[in-house]
């Protein structure tokens, strides 16, 4: 990233009219739409399974997947609960037992979202996502990347465990605040977070993002930050990753 | 190059990758309090996050993120030890700092460090360290370092982070694994020479608040 943005720590310009992104996410896209992914030489092997959780970082990497033409097995889990659906241990998948981890072809298991993005990536060659040659490119997408998960996403975290404290929830959406202000500062100038097109790091920082509404923050009092993921939303890779959220989401309210 | 440094920072982990790559870099301390650089400059116009490090470029590009500028210094030397340059044991060791970077830094120590943190929080955020350390313990079994019998970016990370338990009275015997993996990674030169730039610098550093 450049770091020409204001700092972080100064306060960002409330803007008028909000409404939520959610809502206009709701929209299956079209098989038209489908037909829009780039179409490459497919390295890996046809079902590749991506172990996840309904609104965790793990659809990130299955956005980034359906943008580079990987077709992942969705296996869904209960992070919290920590077992797969035939009652076997997630441990046994990812010794941390966290989401998302991906069985590699030859039959281990990677983990971590944001070295997952890297290895999908790097293996079907999608430099329009991640550049592959080792130049500044490449680091520029990773440093945003980094930035999502030690920034963003662990500042998140507490708000979704239930013994955290009221005062430190209040802390860190204040925290969180003082980012999305800084991420729309940077916004302001640019289309999307890197070279004026959609890369591996708008995936994460979408999927990130977006959990603001599960917890009552507001992301329309940062226009350009709002204006943003509503472009990423109408992707037809977040659309079908999205869907497929939802129908398990379904899944599981009616089992 | 110049590195944006701060004493007792994650910083210390890409200096002592930077010395094991032999890639001199030249130390910038921060004021972390202030935000201000030794010359009185504000050190949000190298990085509009305000974070540390920060790494200058030949070209006087800057690079943020700890784990990123590891990664592009181990880069520069092509035939390294320290991060393979592809397949799968170039993932392992970028696992691993993942790992390190966002749940022992950000979701472990981070809220120890911060005066505002709750008392009541500081006892979860103690241990959700504790249990990661636990956890790195464990994976240390048969093992000299993370990934293997080789020093990686992410032992110099791992090893950064996890002396952090000095700070915080967290008794790290109890994990002997562990504890001698500490003292393994703290005997190298690398590690040596780092940690003595940031003590000499702390030394200046409290001869100075003491001359005020």
């Amino acid at each position: 990233m450049q770091h020409n943005g204001a700092p972080l720590r100064q306060n960002a310009a409330r803007a008028a009219g909000r409404h939520r992104i959610s809502a206009r996410i709701g929209v299956r896209p079209t098989p038209a739409g489908l037909q829009a992914f780039p179409s490459i030489h497919t390295r890996l092997p046809s079902a590749v399974k991506l172990y996840l959780t309904p609104r965790t970082c793990a659809l990130a990497v299955d956005i980034v997947a359906r943008e580079i033409g990987v077709a992942l097995d969705l296996v869904w889990v209960d992070v919290r609960a920590k077992k797969l659906k035939d009652g076997s241990d997630l441990h046994s998948i990812n010794p941390k037992g966290q989401v998302p981890a991906l069985e590699t072809d030859d039959g281990q298991f990677l983990t971590e979202g944001g070295v997952i993005i890297q290895y999908l990536c790097d293996r079907q060659g999608a430099d329009h996502l991640l550049p592959r040659s080792l130049d500044m490119e490449r680091y520029r997408v990773l440093e945003w990347m980094s930035f999502m998960s030690s920034e963003l996403h662990k500042t998140f975290t507490p708000l979704f465990r239930a013994n955290t404290p009221p005062a430190y929830r209040g802390i860190a959406i204040e925290n969180l605040q003082r980012r999305f202000a800084w991420l729309d500062r940077v916004l302001a100038t640019r289309g999307f977070l890197h070279a004026q097109r959609f890369t591996a790091a708008d995936a994460y920082c979408f999927t990130i993002v977006m959990w603001a509404e599960l917890h009552a923050i507001d992301l329309a009092q940062w226009p350009h930050l709002h204006a943003y993921l509503q472009r990423i939303a109408t992707r037809p890779s977040v659309q079908t990753a999205l869907a497929a959220e939802r129908d398990e989401l379904a899944t599981q309210a009616a089992a | 190059m110049k590195l944006y440094h701060e004493v007792r920072g994650c910083s210390l982990a890409v200096d002592i990758v930077a010395r094991e790559l032999q890639l001199p870099l030249a130390l910038e301390w921060v004021d972390m309090k202030t935000k201000r650089l030794a010359d009185g400059r504000d050190y949000f116009s190298v990085n509009s996050k305000g974070t540390v490090p920060t790494l200058e470029m030949p070209d006087g590009q800057h690079l943020s993120e700890g784990c990123i500028v590891m990664q592009y210094l181990a880069d520069q030397c092509p035939g390294n030890t320290l991060l393979p340059a592809s397949g799968l044991p170039r993932y392992r060791v970028l696992e691993w700092m993942s790992f390190i970077a966002a749940d022992l830094h950000k979701g472990g120590f981070m809220p120890l460090f911060k005066a505002v943190t709750p008392p009541e929080y500081k006892a979860i955020a103690r241990g959700i360290v504790e249990a990661k350390l636990q956890w790195v313990d464990e994976q240390l079994a048969g093992r000299a370092y993370l990934t293997g019998d080789t020093f990686t970016i992410a032992d110099a990370h791992c090893y950064t982070i996890a002396m952090w338990t000095r700070a915080h009275a967290l008794d790290t015997r109890r994990w002997p694994r562990l504890e001698a993996y500490l003292a393994r990674c703290g005997a190298r030169p690398s590690v040596r020479a780092a940690e003595a730039a940031a003590a000499a610098q702390g030394e200046r550093e409290r001869a100075a608040a003491a001359a005020h």
